[in-house]
């Protein structure tokens, strides 16, 4: 399958329909939007930035404003000095009222004040000269009024209204309150401009109130539209790590199944395997028997029965190592168990004897554990056979210990055993096979004989070079 | 080999018979003291139905019961015709290999015990607990090769 084979090459997924398209597109509207951006933050600034100048501009208007009227009221109050000192002049001339005079001396003695008061509030040239004209104008005015006066207090009335009556007064008068005039129009001419000029200032600050307000817009639907952006592009990284997430959680679940089903087809072929060669061992053991009940004579049929004996005890410890178990090893004492039991059950007069296994928890290689067993099987074959007369009960001890790297092997039987094996048929092909193994795990065997007044045969299979590994109980 | 079966049928049901060829085989049946068989009688009166494919695990099978004085229908050697030797009936004793030419016999040991006869599994199946449907885990199951002894313990049980 696909999926197994990308797997195995170390290949990863596609990525979902579409992915690759998205980051392209996503980074040309930023290079969109970002410019745009800037000039929105920059046209901001500077709208802003107009705005307060615009404002402090106003500001400087408003003052201005402030000190054009300031002057004007003074130059109002300074010609009204002049006019009513002449008016005064006039009562006192008139009437010779004291009251007049003193009006008229107080009139005459705040002007030089009130003129310089003025003259500060000014500072155009052109104000400042007519300012300077009418303080030589009114100089020369209060000269004459003085000069009235003084002719009138010393009773020459007559003197001062001919003074008057040449009207020098007068237009020295007239010459002042053109000045005053003329001083006044530039005033309200000053006063015009600034208000043309606060309205011009106005708009202007209408104008860049509206650039901010748009430029603040510009800003906040540009920022949104990025934010936006972001947004969408991250809800869609996680549903694309989503769907990548249960795609490979439904690989997980195949491969799962996929395995599950590769195990149990293995588990069908070891247990038809193991069937196979069990059938086949069957099948063996039934042609020994055949054979057994074809011939005549009775040494051949034990010759075959022992065969087929030796055929069980193969059978007995396949079924033990079932191939595949997984471990190259098997417990040897488990294995001898059921040899022994099989080949007490299947012994005639088996079940007379008692057979006790005394072995160590070894795990044995599985083919060295094949040979155990046949001479194990040899040896209690013998001692169920030919140790025990008919109807006499017995025991055989089998026992299996660790002797250093390997091991030893006794089998020991209370019966009528002889030191040495009776040479019959059957009975010499078991020794020698006894012997071949031993050898095979660097021994020899050693037969004894009961000694002092214990019968028996004891045989002793020393399996030196046998690797035998001591396990957990 | 070929060997041609004759088949007849009697009072005791269906019967195979090994041609001349190998009746000789069968002469050792009435000998006492075959090495390797049991008291021979010990199953007189009985009959045996035995199932197994293998033409001479089969005959082995036979002799050996027959050396212990029992009667064999059989050996029956496909599912089928298992199921006709079930219908026909004859025996009181049954001993089936389990896997029969790929098939399974677990229905007619299922049929056996329903009628309450005495069902023994051969087989080398003998330790795969998980291969037996729930009704069959408890029939004796005997591992092959079978050894004679250990086939009459087990028959002992029945009888």
């Amino acid at each position: 399958m696909n999926s197994a084979e990308a797997d195995s090459q170390g290949l990863s997924p596609p990525p979902p329909a579409g992915a690759e398209a998205e980051p392209a597109a996503r980074s040309s509207w930023i290079v969109r939007l970002v410019p745009l951006l800037v000039v929105a933050f920059v046209l901001f600034i500077v709208a802003a930035g107009f705005l307060v100048f615009a404002i402090g501009q106003l500001n400087e208007s408003r003052l201005a404003v402030a000190r054009v009227l300031e002057a004007r009221g003074q130059a109002l109050s300074v010609r009204l000095l002049v006019r009513q000192a002449e008016s005064h002049q006039r009562g006192f001339l008139l009437t010779g009222d004291e009251k007049f005079l003193l009006d008229y001396q107080t009139r005459i003695v705040n002007f030089p004040g009130e003129l310089a008061k003025l003259d500060r509030q000014v500072t155009r040239p052109d104000q400042q000269e007519r300012l300077n004209t009418i303080s030589r104008l009114a100089k020369e005015k209060f000269a004459e009024m003085d000069q009235t006066i003084s002719l009138a207090q010393s009773g020459q009335r007559d003197a001062a209204f001919a003074l008057v009556r040449t009207g020098r007064g007068e237009n020295i008068m007239t010459e002042i309150n053109e000045q005053f005039d003329g001083f006044l129009a530039v005033a309200a001419e000053r006063l015009q401009i600034r208000q043309q000029e606060a309205e011009s200032n106005l708009r202007m600050m209408w104008g860049f109130a509206v650039l901010a307000a748009g430029a603040m817009l510009a800003l906040g639907v540009l920022v949104g539209a990025l934010t936006r952006m972001q947004f969408v592009s991250l809800q869609r990284s996680e549903a694309a790590l989503r769907n990548l997430n249960r795609e490979l959680e439904a690989r997980v679940v195949e491969r799962t199944f996929e395995l599950e089903v590769a195990r149990d087809r293995a588990e069908t072929l070891l247990r038809d395997v193991n069937h196979r060669v069990g059938n086949n061992l069957a099948l063996v053991s039934s042609f020994l028997g055949l054979q057994m009940r074809a011939v005549a004579d009775e040494a051949s049929r034990r010759a075959l029965g022992s065969a087929r004996n030796r055929v069980h005890t193969i059978a007995t410890t396949q079924r033990k190592l079932r191939l595949g178990s997984g471990s190259d090893t098997t417990r040897i004492d488990a294995l001898l168990k059921e040899v022994i039991d099989d080949l007490v059950a299947g012994t005639p007069g088996g079940d007379r004897i008692a057979v006790d296994l005394e072995s160590d928890p070894l795990a044995v290689p599985a083919d060295d554990a094949v040979s155990v067993s046949v001479i194990v099987s040899e040896l209690v074959m013998n001692a169920v056979k030919y140790a025990f007369p008919t109807n006499m009960e017995g025991r055989v001890v089998v026992r299996l210990r660790q002797a250093g790297d390997g091991a030893m092997l006794t089998v020991e039987d209370n019966g009528v055993g002889k030191a040495e094996p009776v040479d019959t048929g059957t009975v010499g092909l078991g020794s020698q096979i006894i012997f071949l193994l031993c050898k095979q795990f660097g021994g020899e065997p050693i037969y004894e004989s009961g000694a002092g007044d214990r019968c028996g045969l004891t045989v002793i299979v020393p399996l030196p070079s046998l690797k035998a590994e001591r396990q957990q109980s | 080999m070929n060997i041609a079966f004759e088949s007849s049928r009697s009072a005791n049901g269906l019967h195979f018979s090994p041609s001349p060829v190998w009746s000789r085989l069968y002469a050792s049946v009435d000998r006492s003291g075959a090495a390797g068989s049991g008291p021979s009688g010990f199953l007189s009166g009985h009959t045996v139905l035995v199932v197994e494919d293998d033409l001479f695990v089969g005959l082995e099978l036979a002799q050996i019961l027959q050396d212990m004085g029992g009667g064999v229908v059989g050996p029956v050697r496909t599912i089928d015709a298992a199921e006709k030797a079930v219908a026909a009936g004859g025996f009181d004793i049954a001993l089936l290999d389990v896997n029969i030419g790929g098939k399974y016999s677990f229905g007619i040991a299922e049929t056996l015990e329903a009628q309450k006869l005495p069902v023994l599994f051969v087989t080398a199946y003998a330790a795969d607990d998980r291969l037996f449907p729930e009704a069959t885990r408890d029939i004796p199951r005997l591992p092959k090769p079978v050894q004679p002894m250990v086939l009459l313990h087990v028959l002992r049980r029945f009888i």
